[in-house]
């Protein structure tokens, strides 16, 4: 690939900056600094590699507006313009800006990466330094130089060393703090831990049985304890119940002395002592209250007193609380008289002017006025109401009448209106069956779509000709079969594919068999073995001949004449075939294996043609089974009239066919339903319209059933809306009338009532003798007079009947007072009432004190008389109670009653003792009962009892307690070893770890297989490289060598070191020892190793084709001499590789003039 | 009625593959298959299901700590709590294991003899439990053949751990065919020993339930037992209840439309974020297999060590149940074929064209294969032969290195830069 143009449109410091590479030759391309020489060597890889996201060339134009143009031109001859634009994606764009996809470069760049081309393509001053640095490094190791330049890296022997390094840093066998061998290391260890952490089975079963036999003996022990200490406490309750069973011996027998005994009541000697002190008590009484008798009956006999006096007791004090009034009603008296008199005399005054008419005497008839009040008053509120009610009526009536007028008027104007229910009724049914309309359109479009749908594919359809109305008869072969066929050809395919294989094989081989053998032919004629038996038997012959002729004179002429001719003698002819015979024996044996070559190819090119031919054969029966196989074929789609394609092409067509095939029957399908839907349509549209007609209406036939059910429908909705307000206003009507006939009679009946009330009016003046003129208003202000007038009079009467009350009480007091001082005290009845009652009155006082002294002698006496009766009544009771205390005790005296009363206690003294001694022995005994405990106590020798004790003791103590302790402590810390095995997952922790770790192993020992085989596999290829081409390149790159360096090297060659290795050295002169690489300057340094890149390069140009090759300033510290001679070296290598030379230096430009093969400049 | 099914539960079997790494949740993995088998037991209380059947391979053969026993007796101590029976059949793992020699197990597990088929009744059911323990490693006879033709009158269910007709990736024990256990009349088949779960029939059920917790990589996805229910002698439900803590993920991710490494590091967060939900609250262990030709091919081979470290980074940022990155294998192309550069080219070319496959011969392997033997050397035994075995100097080994030989010089030789 060649770069023809390269256009710095917007980059670095360049605007549409042209650099054009078309002529052949070396181009040199000159920038001073600043003048962007850089730029302009990054825009090289950048416009075909893409900008790269980091560059510095965005210094001028923005990133978004960076561009490159360029054209490239290919080895064959095309050529490619292109722009680079900065960006992520879509970065390639054509001349006029469209992108372009990045593979279009692939014919370009053919796969050489940007790195690759870079370092194969790229050699700038730092390199070639480095790379003959490398060179020096590697002590000139051919094959490390040769690749190295061959690659274009200057690292070789840093990726070498790297690798190297990378794999001991991660592993070495005997290594200790290597990546892996410490992690093998610490794996160990985890593993190690782990066998310490994980219990052994059998580990755990030694625990459990060694805990299991603790327990099975502790159990015993603690039995055997348990059971001696049972034993003991026997013997020591024993022990404790003894002295109790010996008391309860002793009580038994005190109670046997006491003999038979009277069991006396608790409350025995109580209920005596009680009896004898009440005895006692009541006869002292008695002695003191008879004498005291007998003096208070002497002193009542001197008392007296006025009972006359005293039983009138109650009516003197009457009369002294009387007093007072009595001297009250002498004075009230002369008033009363006064108020009387003037009452009197106002109500003379109202009757005279209320009804002057009438006679004083005749004012009592007045009254009845004001005892009929109610019904006056009654009558008087009436009439006002009943006027009242009257009028309301009336004016009502005559509004509901005008209402009425109103009404009639309007229904007047109104007609009634027909049932709209039938219509109501189809509307509902045509409603029923869905939107037809809406249906009618769907599937109308959806028909013509598939109808035109079905065309399009019909047109699309290869193979047949026919019509639409066809597709559905046509009968076509199955897809089975179609795959049948198929397989068949596939399998026919194969065959032939692989005869014909076998058959360009053989050809192959016959050309190459028929090639050898013509090589071999050229190469002389080959002596068979057939040939050289035939020489030596003619020698043999000849030789017959010769000796015959010689030894035995025998005339052989005749003989020999076959071999003779007329120039030559038998024995030349026999030297002759001795000679060739012994040169073909020779030959032979030199050129065996050229003859057994020869016969070898000989049998080969038979065995071949044989094959051939049977080849041909199979290669035809091949074609005409395929011909057979067309023919069915072709017969297969006959009946519908088909030249089919392939089977592939024919599946295909079926899918088309048959999808067209279901759309036009789906056509079919659509029409049937658009017909239905048509025939529903009209038939409804008509019944509709019968309806409407029948109601008399008359509607526009339309064609649509939604319009014609909207209008159906407007048309029962005006219908039925006019039939409502009319039977609205009928009941208005109605309503009113009702109303006026109301109210007609309410009128009445008000009329009646006012009738009525006169005629009661009237009645009521005659009744009470008032004018039949009074209105009711007048009556109130009468009614009030008369009832003035007659609280006066009735006032007056009550004044007449306190004045007689007074005079009639005072004369039955004087009357009272006279009887009663006659009566009682009759030295008084000369005084007046009044001092004779005051006198009576302290008499009264006088004689009641007596009475009471006399009370109280007598009550004192009553007193004393119960005492008496007392005392005697219980003298009485108590004998008889110690009468029956004695016959309770079995005895006739009370006065043994004291010593019984003893003997008794004391018996019951001692069951009390007994009672408590066996409480005492049932406490000590543990429960047992006395008897149990008397046979226990009856088992066993006293005396030994201390002894069994101390000695069961002392077994516990000394044996059983120690035994129990040691196997308790033995037992807990078999569990506390069981407890620890606890099913813990430490174990299983650990080998997580070891896993975790062999991982890591596992990352690292992948990644030593990487660098160890690259560093291997790098180093055999560096090898190979050398063995294959040391000879020509080093040839090649001795004559460079020779020219970069004027000849001051005649050229270079591989030595060897003391490790036999293959080295380079360079040659001064012919017979001068070799100059190893140690020995050479830098510079010279500089120039073996572009010798040896050119030399790869050309190599390389020589196999494929080369990208551009780009130098950035490798002259610089060269020589003059050695700069020109390394120009000179690029412009020839530019006859056949693209060469650009950057440089900054002028003097490099001025050299480029000099050079043979033309050179292009271009100034930046 | 219900009962559960479960099997190849290898309690304390380490998960492997998991390098530890600063951010990893290593807590979150610890004892993965006991906190499963826990999930199982508590799951069998709440359900109070009828039985549990234990279909082989409770430990791992090689593992000899007694505590994983008495882990598994505290566990079969729980059923017996809720008064639930444990059907338990020896697999080659357990006639493997030393644990289970003196293991006294509660007297709620019935454990099948190995020496015959051995039927055990639950009267009050009228469930018949047919089947025969692993007496050694490896029984390589159908031993189904002798199990007892079904009780027609009872609901039978046979347990058999087994490697049916041969599946895939397991040892080929106890093999036998669908056709043999159908043909006894068993209602339900409980298997044991493939590890993937697998209802190999309905007809009669015949049941894989699955291991209870994945331990590497090739055990992906929801792992956990069977529940059966039944109704009047009939199967009504067969659900898979998930038990296990953690799930395996094994994830590709076709990174060609990703342009920059930057592209392919938010592919990778979706890819987590959706592998983190399908996980359904549980810690995820992910291995990422980035492929496609991709732009980012050069860039990701390079940094091959950053990215992985990004990734990680990622996968402990991402909250959730977390996720532990297992390995990142990058297996991209280049966008641009590099074929037909080094066609040209003896140096790099031949270089790369010696690493292929097809001169890759017996010799030249063995040849390799004795450069890394110092290393095969040193490695744990069990590296080399457990079953997620790594051996430097296998073939295969060998040559899968090379793609990323062949890459890895590739970067280094066209590199123009040291410090690259």
């Amino acid at each position: 690939m060649r770069i023809q143009q390269l256009n710095l449109m917007a980059y670095g410091p360049f605007t549409d900056k042209v650099l054009n590479f078309e002529d052949a030759g070396l181009h040199v391309i000159y920038g001073p600094n600043e003048a962007g020489k850089s730029s302009a060597l990054r825009a090289l890889t950048a416009l075909l590699y893409g900008i790269e996201n980091s560059t510095t060339d965005n210094q001028v134009h923005e990133n978004g507006s960076l561009r490159i143009g360029g054209s490239l031109l290919n080895a064959d001859g095309h050529t490619l313009d292109i722009v680079r634009r900065k960006g992520r994606t879509k970065t390639l764009l054509s001349p006029d800006s469209s992108p372009l996809d990045e593979q279009v470069l692939t014919p370009y760049l053919q796969g050489v990466t940007r790195a690759l081309f870079q370092t194969l393509f790229g050699i700038d001053h730092k390199a070639l330094v480095q790379g003959g640095r490398d060179i020096l490094e590697q002590k000139g190791d051919v094959g490390q130089a040769l690749f190295s330049a061959a690659l274009g890296s200057h690292l070789l022997h840093d990726v070498l060393a790297d690798l190297d390094n990378e794999a001991v840093e991660l592993f070495k066998p005997r290594g200790s703090t290597q990546k892996i061998n410490t992690a093998l290391k610490l794996r160990a260890e985890v593993v190690t831990q782990l066998g310490v952490s994980s219990l052994k089975s059998s580990t755990w079963e030694q625990h459990q049985k060694a805990l299991e036999e603790s327990a099975a003996r502790l159990d015993r022990v603690n039995t055997e304890l348990d059971s001696s200490r049972t034993q003991i406490n026997r013997l020591k309750r024993i022990q404790r119940v003894l002295p109790y069973l010996g008391e309860r011996r002793r009580l038994h027998t005190e109670l046997e002395l006491l003999g038979d005994i009277v069991v006396l009541s608790e409350d025995f000697s109580k209920r005596r002592q009680e009896a004898e002190k009440k005895l006692s008590t009541a006869q002292s009484l008695l002695d003191s209250r008879t004498p005291q008798r007998e003096r208070l009956h002497s002193e009542l006999q001197t008392v007296s007193v006025n009972s006359e006096l005293l039983e009138q007791a109650e009516n003197i004090q009457s009369l002294h609380s009387r007093l007072e009034s009595y001297r009250q009603g002498l004075l009230e008296r002369p008033r009363l008289d006064a108020e009387e008199k003037q009452l009197v005399t106002d109500a003379r005054a109202i009757l005279r002017e209320v009804r002057p008419d009438l006679d004083w005497q005749a004012v009592e008839t007045l009254r009845t006025i004001l005892s009929r009040k109610a019904a006056v008053n009654e009558l008087v509120k009436k009439h006002p109401l009943t006027l009242e009610k009257l009028t309301q009526t009336e004016s009502e009536l005559n509004k509901k009448r005008h209402m009425l007028e109103t009404v009639r008027s309007e229904l007047g104007k109104l007609k009634p209106a027909s049932s709209t229910a039938l219509l109501r009724g189809q509307i509902a049914a045509s409603r029923n069956l869905g939107e037809i309309g809406k249906a009618l359109d769907t599937t109308r479009s959806e028909l013509q779509s598939l109808t035109d749908q079905s065309a399009a594919k019909l047109s699309r359809l290869n193979f047949w000709q026919g019509q639409l109305d066809q597709v559905t008869g046509l009968r076509i072969p199955g897809r089975q079969a179609i795959d049948q066929f198929d397989d068949d050809f596939k399998q026919l395919g194969v065959r032939k594919q692989q005869c014909q294989k076998y058959l360009d094989e053989n050809i192959l081989l016959l050309q190459k068999t028929r090639q050898d053998l013509d090589e071999i032919n050229k190469a002389g004629q080959v002596v068979t073995e057939d040939e050289m038996l035939d020489i030596r038997k003619e020698r043999d012959t000849l030789w017959q001949l010769l000796r015959r002729h010689w030894v035995s004179g025998e005339d052989t002429q005749a003989e020999s004449a076959r071999y003779v001719d007329s120039n030559t003698e038998l024995h030349e002819v026999f030297e002759n075939r001795l000679t060739t015979a012994d040169d073909m024996a020779d030959r032979l044996r030199r050129e065996s294996s050229r003859v057994l070559k020869l016969a070898a190819l000989q049998s080969t090119l038979t065995a071949e043609k044989e094959k051939s031919e049977q080849l041909s054969e199979r290669m035809d029966n091949v074609v005409n089974d395929e011909a057979l196989l067309v023919s069915h074929w072709q017969q297969l789609w006959s009946d519908c009239q088909i030249m089919p394609g392939t089977a592939r092409e024919m599946r295909s067509w079926l899918d088309s066919f048959e999808s067209l095939r279901a759309d036009v029957e789906q056509t079919h399908s659509l029409q049937h339903q658009l017909n239905d839907l048509d025939k529903k349509n009209v038939e409804h549209i008509s019944l509709l319209i019968e309806q409407t007609e029948a109601l008399g209406l008359s509607i526009k036939r339309p064609t649509e059933l939604a319009a014609m059910l909207i209008a159906s429908e407007t048309c029962a909705d005006e219908l039925d809306a006019a039939t409502t307000k009319h039977k609205e206003i009928v009941q208005k009507q109605d309503d009113i009338e009702q109303d006026i006939n109301m109210l007609d009679d309410q009128r009445q009946d008000t009329n009646q009532t006012l009738d009525s009330w006169k005629l009661a009016w009237s009645s009521l003046m005659q009744e009470l003798a008032l004018p039949q003129n009074l209105q009711p208003v007048e009556m109130d202000e009468l009614i009030d007079s008369i009832r003035v007038l007659f609280e006066k009079l009735d006032e007056a009467a009550r004044r007449q009947i306190s004045l007689a009350s007074i005079h009639e009480s005072n004369t039955a007091y004087s009357d009272q007072v006279q009887r009663m001082v006659d009566s009682v005290a009759p030295e008084y009845c000369s005084l007046p009432p009044e001092e004779a009652v005051l006198k009576l009155y302290t008499l009264l006082s006088e004689n009641q004190s007596t009475r009471t002294s006399e009370h109280r002698l007598q009550e004192q006496i009553k007193q004393i008389d119960g005492d008496i009766a007392e005392s005697t009544a219980v003298l009485k009771s108590m004998n008889l109670t110690l009468e029956t205390l004695c016959q309770e005790a079995k005895c006739n005296d009370h006065s043994k009653l004291d010593e019984l009363e003893n003997r008794s206690a004391q018996y019951l003294e001692l069951k009390q003792s007994i009672t408590s001694n066996e409480k005492d022995i049932t406490n000590a005994g543990d429960g047992n009962t006395i008897k149990e405990l008397e046979i226990e106590a009856d088992s066993v020798e006293v005396d030994s009892l201390p002894a069994a004790i101390e000695q069961l003791h002392n077994r516990i103590n000394d044996e059983l307690e120690p035994e129990r302790s040691v196997l308790t402590e033995r037992k807990g810390r078999e569990k506390a070893e069981i407890e620890k095995m606890d099913g813990s997952n430490s174990a299983a922790e650990l080998a997580e770890k070891a896993s975790s770790i062999l991982a890591g192993i596992r990352t690292d020992a992948e990644e030593y297989v990487r660098v160890k085989l690259a560093a291997k596999v790098l180093r055999e290829h560096i090898e190979r490289y050398r063995q294959e081409n040391q000879g020509p390149l080093i040839k090649r790159a001795s004559e460079h060598f020779t020219a970069l360096t004027r000849q001051s090297f005649r050229g270079l060659v591989t030595d060897f070191n003391a490790k036999d290795e293959p080295v380079l050295t360079g040659v001064r002169d012919v017979g001068s020892k070799p100059v190893k690489v140690e020995g050479m300057s830098s510079g010279t340094l500089d120039q073996l190793y572009l010798a040896l890149r050119l030399a790869s390069l050309e190599k390389y140009a020589a196999s494929a084709t080369p990208m551009p090759f780009i130098v950035d300033d490798v002259l610089i510290e060269f020589d003059d001499d050695r700069s020109l001679a390394a120009l000179q070296a690029l412009a020839d290598m530019a006859q056949t590789t693209q060469v650009m030379l950057f440089t900054h230096h002028s003097r490099i430009l001025e050299q480029a003039g000099d050079i043979k093969g033309g050179v292009t400049e271009h100034r930046l | 009625m219900k009962f559960l099914h479960a099997a190849d539960i290898h309690l304390d079997s380490p998960l492997s593959g998991l390098e530890r790494y600063e951010g990893a949740p290593v807590d979150e993995i610890r004892s993965a298959t006991r906190r499963a088998f826990d999930n199982l037991i508590a799951l069998a209380v709440d359900e109070k299901v009828a039985f549990v059947l234990i279909a082989g391979d409770v430990y791992d053969g090689n593992w000899k700590d007694y505590n994983t026993g008495l882990y598994f007796v505290s566990c079969m101590r729980k059923l017996e709590q809720a008064a639930i029976p444990v059907y338990l059949l020896a697999g080659n793992h357990d006639a493997a294991s030393v644990i289970t020699r003196n293991l006294r197990l509660p007297a709620n597990v019935s454990t099948f003899s190995t020496k015959k088929p051995q039927t055990f009744v639950i009267d009050v059911l009228n469930v018949a439990i047919h089947g025969q323990g692993f007496a050694t490693r490896a029984v390589t006879d159908d031993i189904s053949q002798k199990y007892p033709q079904g009780d027609s009158q009872a609901f039978n269910i046979g347990m058999l751990h087994t490697c049916l007709d041969g599946t895939a990736g397991h040892d080929a024990y106890a093999p036998c065919s669908v056709e043999g256990l159908r043909s006894k009349g068993y209602q339900y088949w409980a298997l044991g020993h493939v590890h993937t779960r697998d209802v190999v029939s309905t007809d009669p059920y015949i049941v894989f339930p699955g291991n209870t917790q994945g331990r590497h990589v090739r055990e992906t996805g929801s792992k956990g037992c069977t529940l059966v229910s039944v109704e009047d002698g009939s199967i009504t439900h067969v659900e898979h209840h998930a038990v296990d803590v953690m799930r395996w993920v094994r994830r590709e991710l076709d990174v060609s439309a990703s342009d920059t490494a930057e592209e392919v590091f938010d592919q990778v967060q979706d890819a987590f974020l959706d592998a983190l939900s399908e996980a359904d609250d549980r810690l995820v262990a992910i291995r990422l297999i980035l492929t496609g030709a991709s732009a980012a091919h050069q860039a990701l081979h390079a940094a091959r060590e950053h990215w992985t470290q990004e990734y990680r980074s990622l996968a402990s940022g991402l909250g959730g149940a977390g996720i532990w990155l297992e390995k990142v294998s990058i297996r991209t192309q280049s966008s641009v074929s590099v074929g037909d550069a080094y066609a040209g080219d003896d140096a790099l070319g031949g270089l790369l064209r010696s690493i292929d496959d097809s001169k890759l011969d017996d010799a030249r392997i063995a040849d390799f294969a004795a450069e890394l033997s110092p290393l095969r050397q040193k490695l744990p035994a069990d590296m080399l032969s457990d079953e997620q075995r790594y051996d430097p100097a296998d073939a295969d080994t060998i040559k899968e290195a090379m793609a990323d030989v062949r890459q890895l010089l590739v970067d280094r030789l066209t590199s123009t830069d040291k410090e690259s």
